[in-house]
Parts: structure tokens; sequence; C-alpha cells
């Protein structure tokens, strides 16, 4: 499984500049994030991975300082897999969700960071649970973050349907991702999607000359 | 059974490799009052006997089975205030779980932290093992109903029925002969009370009470204490039928 993490070849520097959204439809969710890491004007990794496993079907999107959230995030799934594997079975998002919850709560003042954790569980199926600096935790049927997604409000609350099929989600996900990236300076390159279902995990690449807005 | 020198410490093993503490521990169990866990057809009851050792003692006070949290409960069998240290325990554990998970701590989960505290009393001298077999009852969506039963070793397992204290031989041989899984917990009410009426066949002339609990598909699905009047009503008709058993010998 992909992650970022210090002796990978894709150890991240600092960053803020993000894209990374979330969106549920019907049967499954779909996960989309940009692909550009900022070091200030450098562009320090234009194809990175911000799509960070958790657990065989819960992912985290980080946003906010990088040295902050991949800590955190590494600590999470630590702690969820020693969970599950005393569980026995697939642990709840909402899991997950509140053992980052209890990291962005009890360290609010020393911390930078701001999460979206999204999965699926045979409990009550796809979830997305938002995470903003405070440490609160809201779940919604959608969610963005990132500096990218301030430029896509109004797009996404225009676009957004409930129990969208597979292709209008994933249409809706790269356009929306796609227009953050050509209005903010921090977002860019390529787009990666993820489908997650009851029954398989699906990347998507989808290349700079495929993106649909630039 | 003496262990000469063998059962002064908890933390000496004889020389058949028996640890005889533990098993004394389980003897102050043994000669406890009888404690009922069984898995009926739509739930799990819980089940104890008390003595009213004296005509000063409040009725329907002084429980023996306790809620965990609201869809598990726990029954304490021998000493009860070594079972209520490990009560405390267990819903320190649950609780903390809960904080940490977000999702309450299921049967097996909770039974393993429990058990594993019980066994920790068995490794060091200097404290003695609980005289407290505990027994725990749950419901979940996943694993649906569930028993558990730790003994003072620090041994737990998962039953659909068993069974601990004075009458734990004649309970175990009614859990043989009836089958519980086909009985709904309403049913099975009755042979419980007979069950636990005939656990103290030699001392009739005391006074018991009957603590009942149950989490069946009735009453939500939660550990509740079983209502007063089912209780009478049971033990009223578990008399009739023992009485019926005597006059058919």
């Amino acid at each position: 499984m992909n992650y970022t993490d210090i002796l990978s070849s894709k150890f991240e520097p600092e960053t803020t500049g993000t894209t990374i959204m979330a969106v549920i439809y019907d049967g499954g969710l779909i996960i989309g994030a940009d692909s550009r890491t900022s070091s200030g004007q450098f562009v320090a990794d234009r194809c990175a991975d911000k799509i960070d496993y958790i657990h065989d079907r819960i992912f985290c999107l980080r946003s906010g300082s990088a040295a902050d959230t991949q800590i955190i995030a590494k600590h999470v799934r630590y702690y969820i897999d020693a969970h599950a594997q005393e569980l026995g079975r697939l642990p709840a998002v909402a899991t997950a969700a509140n053992l980052f919850r209890n990291f962005l709560y009890e360290y609010k003042d020393s911390l930078s960071a701001a999460i979206i954790v999204a999965g699926w569980d045979p409990y009550k199926g796809p979830q997305i649970f938002t995470l903003p600096l405070g440490g609160s935790v809201i779940e919604q049927k959608w969610s963005i973050g990132g500096s990218g997604s301030t430029f896509i409000w109004g797009f996404c609350d225009s676009n957004y349907k409930e129990n969208m099929t597979l292709q209008q989600a994933k249409a809706f996900v790269l356009h929306a991702v796609a227009h953050a990236m050509f209005r903010d300076g921090s977002s860019g390159g390529i787009i990666r999607l993820l489908n997650v279902t009851k029954d398989k995990i699906e990347r998507e690449f989808i290349d700079y000359k495929d993106v649909p807005v630039k | 059974m003496s262990g000469s020198m063998y059962d002064l410490s908890v933390a000496t093993y004889s020389q058949e490799g028996r640890i005889y503490q533990v098993e004394y521990a389980t003897k102050a169990v043994e000669n406890s009052e009888t404690v009922i866990g069984v898995k009926c057809k739509d739930g799990v009851i819980l089940a104890a006997e008390k003595q009213k050792f004296s005509r000063l003692l409040e009725d329907n006070t002084n429980k023996r089975i306790y809620n965990i949290d609201t869809q598990t409960g726990m029954a304490l069998c021998g000493k009860l205030p070594d079972g209520r240290n490990i009560l405390q325990r267990a819903k320190a554990e649950s609780s903390q779980y809960q904080d940490m998970y977000a999702i309450p701590a299921s049967a097996n989960v909770l039974s393993d932290r429990v058990a594993q505290y019980v066994h920790a009393y068995t490794m060091y001298s200097g404290a003695r093992p609980f005289g407290s077999a505990t027994f725990i009852a749950s419901y979940n969506t996943f694993d649906g109903y569930e028993l558990y039963m730790i003994e003072p070793s620090g041994n737990k397992y998962a039953y659909h029925a068993c069974t601990h204290g004075k009458g734990r031989a004649i309970c175990k041989s009614e859990f043989e002969r009836r089958s519980f899984k086909d009985l709904t917990c309403q049913e099975a009410l009755v042979y419980i009370a007979k069950m636990l009426i005939l656990a103290h066949e030699e001392f009739k002339e005391k006074k018991y009470e009957y603590e009942m609990t149950w989490i069946t598909d009735n009453n939500g699905r939660k550990h509740q204490s079983v209502p007063q009047d089912l209780i009478n009503n049971a033990v009223q008709q578990a008399e009739q039928l023992i009485e019926q058993d005597q006059m058919g010998e």
C-alpha cells in the first residue's frame, strides 16, 4: 500500500497547498486529490500521493502541515491495525475518525492539521468524516479540503446530487478538483482518484493531458 | 487435597504442575451461591440465587448482576467484594474502549480484558487471586448474543450455557437434558428457576431470592432485569414442577 513515510522515496516536505475531496455515491465513495507538493513557490513533488492508507477500506486525506498530518496518520494506522486484529473484522470508519479526533483535539494548540477520513465499513456502508482544525468531527455526504477547496465551494454546492452513480460521482470529483487546480497556485499536477466499495479499491490516475480544466 | 509446602504462595507450582492457590480460589467460588448463564432461542439470561441470611435484609437489593453498558451485563459468583472489583475493572475497560474506538466493546474483547486482569492476580505472590467467577452476557449487531464465563484462574470460554457455585452439578445436568436453544427466554424462565431451587435442596428451609436479568429480542436487546412478576411466576411454576417430579417418584 502506498503511504508517505520518511523512509519512502516520496517523502514530503512542509506544505499547505492542496485540493482534496471525497464524495459518497450510490454503492461506495470516490476520493480525489491533486498531486502538487510545494515548498513556497518551488514544486517539490509534482506527482505526490495524498491519499493515505489507514486500513483496507479506510483512507485519509491530509491538509495543513505535512509533518503534523503524517505523524498523526502513522499513529492512527498503528492503532487501527491493532484494534482490527483484536476485533477480528473490519474496523468502523467512525473508529478511525475518533482516533484522529483524539489527537487533533488534545494537541490543538500545537498542531496545524485538517483531515478528511473516508471509507467503507460493513456496519454503516460508505462514510465521510471531516475533521477541521479544532478537533471537531462532522459526518458528511461530501467534503472538500485544502487551499484549493476555497475556489470550488460554489461549483460543488450546485453540482452535488444525492445517490449519484459511479460515473456521475467520478465526473463530479474530477471536474471539481480540476477547477480548483486551475485557480489555486498551490494545487496542480495530476489528479488521483480512488473508488472505495464493499468489494474493492480502485485507483485511477488522470494524467495532465486528461485533466478536464486547464 | 493437601498442598503441603506448595500451596503457600500463588507464585509456586506444585510438583505436578498445579497452582494450589488458584485451585483454592476456585473452591471459594464452588462453595458459594449458584449463578447461571444461558443462551436461548431469542436471547441470553443471567440468573443468581441469593440466600436471605438475615431477616433484617432489605428485599430485592444487594444485587449480584450489574450493567456494564446498555447491552452488556455481568453476574458475580463467589466472593462478592472480589467480584465487584472485577466489575469495576470491566466497567472501566468498557467505557475507555468506547471512548477510544467509538464503538461498544464486544463481549469477546471485554471478556478478554477481564480475563487478563483476573489472570494477573495469579502471577504475583504479593496479592491473592480473586475468589470470584464472573459471567458476561452481551448483544451486538455483528456477533449476536454472547455469553462468557471467567474463572479465578483467568480462563475464559464462550458458552451457550454455564454455571458455577454450589448447585453447578445439578444445573449442568439440567443443561444436558434440556435444549435451551429451542426455548424462548420467556419459556426458559421456569426451568432456570427450577434449577436454582433444586440447587439448594439441602437448605430448603432458608429463604431465597432470585435475581434474573436478560437481553432478548423482545426487550429491545438491552440488558435489563426480568420483571419481578415474571420471576415470581416462574418460581411458583418451578416449585409446582418440582413437587410433581417428586410425586412421580
